[in-house]
């Protein structure tokens, strides 16, 4: 009985706090009229695209992200003899409630946006936001999987991928066009938040066009969230093969 | 009965200095934070000249000044004190010839004065570097700050004390953890400045502790708001009202871990 009382609770938590992650956009946009030419409810667009995807992002790669903690046990061995590849191993389905509240504050904050914009569901539309959506999910999954190989080298987790996936899903709330141009090549080749969701945004918003890139460069996204991927399993397999030369 | 409280400070601070590999981490991620939020509120101000009291420079030094205090006055935090509930550490504690709130507290201090040295100088130093954030102009301002920044640290950690003691009577506090900690980041300022929030959201945080924690030491800093000794005569209020709380909440805890059998 107390169970579903803690329940209730924890779910009033996360409904506040997505009140509050609210209010602070609607806050901001009460004492400025517009962030670099965008609006509001272009902003909550972002927003729900973001922390959807986040949300996926760590129902599916739940335990990558306690990867850290199992190596340091000493439990990963068991987990290396067991006779297929350690990442499908460990890919359990667990339910874990903030997940769920993320993804669904993240619906609604899309589906808010795409009443208050009165988007069109045209192909194009669509396909754009489908296009960040699982770019964004797969960039994500590849910075837990990054932070878990970072383990292999070092006791103590690596908090810079969190920086970039956390930081990144912050950052990625805002037209990339207002950060320094450092902030931007970082965002957009080495780490491909900003370009995933900025590109495919800004042409169904038909905002100025950063770097003037051609149009369908946005529909490049999900090839590059892939290849960002593929880096990063590289440095997964590196990194289990270090972990086995180290004599464990 | 003071030595025993700074030493207590003294061990939490010396335990801090171990943590090296979190710490370059955890100071990545606050610059990150800082670049972050000062490109944001560079942007908005774009076209407004003053908003809120605040105009580009002083909107950028706010942003880059929470990012430099946001470790030593701690607005998300698990403080150990509802672990130690759990676990029955708190019964040893409480055997002790000293108060668990004041114990609590003294390591607190210790914790931030750590992070004073590897949180908040380096970060200040890039601020400063980057041209976000100048040194003080008036100098007699130094001290008041100082004392500022230590009462609202005071305050946000009796703030995360008194959420954690929940622990005494709810099994699962992670909707209450969650829940505070959402208020406490949202009413301090860190989000969003204060000075952002409609007028009506300004009067009822006038009256709600938050404030105090981390807007009211940047206030001093920036030179803006109402009256320094004004301020801080209001954290000093917050600071006697949380601990009375605190101090109260423990002794029914106690009794409430007595009558279990603890």
């Amino acid at each position: 009985m107390s169970y579903q009382k803690s329940y209730i609770l924890e779910l009033l938590g996360y409904f506040v706090v997505t009140g509050i992650d609210f209010a602070a956009i609607y806050f901001l946009f009460e004492s400025f009229p517009a962030v670099k030419g965008w609006s509001l409810w272009e902003i909550v667009y972002l927003y729900g695209l973001g922390s959807s995807a986040l949300a996926i992002a760590q129902l599916s790669g739940e335990v990558l992200e306690d990867m850290s903690l199992i190596i340091r046990n000493g439990e990963f061995d068991q987990v290396l003899i067991k006779p297929i590849s350690p990442l499908l191993f460990l890919m359990p389905q667990s339910f874990r409630l903030d997940r769920f509240a993320r993804l669904a504050q993240g619906v609604l904050a899309s589906g808010f946006s795409f009443y208050y914009l009165n988007i069109i569901f045209s192909w194009t539309n669509v396909a754009l936001f489908l296009c960040s959506f699982f770019s964004l999910i797969i960039i994500f999954i590849s910075l837990f999987l990054a932070n878990a190989a970072t383990s292999f080298w070092t006791i103590q987790s690596s908090e810079v991928f969190n920086a970039f996936t956390y930081g990144g899903v912050e950052m990625s709330k805002f037209p990339l066009t207002i950060y320094k141009r450092w902030m931007q090549v970082l965002f957009l080749f080495f780490i491909p938040i900003g370009f995933v969701i900025f590109f495919p945004t800004s042409i169904l918003f038909e905002k100025e066009n950063l770097l003037n890139f051609p149009k369908f460069s946005a529909f490049l996204s999900p090839f590059i969230a892939i290849a960002f991927f593929g880096v990063i399993w590289v440095y997964w397999r590196v990194g289990i093969r270090h972990y086995q030369s180290t004599g464990s | 009965m003071l030595s025993i409280y700074l030493a207590f400070l003294e061990v939490s601070f010396k335990r801090q200095i171990t943590y090296r590999i979190a710490n370059w981490a955890g100071l990545f991620t606050n610059a990150f934070f800082l670049f972050f939020k000062v490109a944001l509120f560079e942007a908005i101000y774009v076209g407004n000249e003053v908003v809120g009291g605040l105009n580009s420079t002083s909107a950028m030094a706010y942003a880059g000044l929470a990012q430099v205090l946001v470790m030593v006055i701690p607005q998300w935090g698990n403080i150990g004190v509802g672990e130690e509930i759990r676990s029955g550490q708190v019964a040893i504690d409480m055997c002790r010839p000293v108060n668990y709130y004041f114990l609590t507290m003294s390591k607190r201090l210790g914790i931030s004065l750590y992070y004073v040295l590897m949180r908040a100088m380096p970060l200040a130093a890039l601020g400063i570097f980057v041209g976000i954030l100048i040194p003080f102009k008036n100098l007699a301002h130094i001290p008041l700050f100082i004392i500022s920044v230590v009462m609202g640290s005071w305050i946000a950690n009796s703030y995360h004390f008194l959420v954690e003691t929940s622990a005494f009577w709810i099994e699962n506090a992670r909707g209450l953890k969650t829940l505070s900690t959402g208020i406490i980041y949202f009413l301090s300022g860190i989000i969003l400045p204060i000075n952002f929030f409609p007028v009506w959201a300004q009067n009822i945080s006038r009256f709600l502790p938050f404030e105090y924690t981390i807007n009211v030491p940047i206030q001093i800093y920036l030179g803006t708001g109402s009256n320094i000794f004004e301020l801080m005569f209001f954290q000093l209020i917050w600071c006697l009202v949380m601990s009375a709380q605190c101090i109260w909440v423990l002794s029914k805890g106690e009794n409430q871990l007595t009558v279990h059998g603890g």
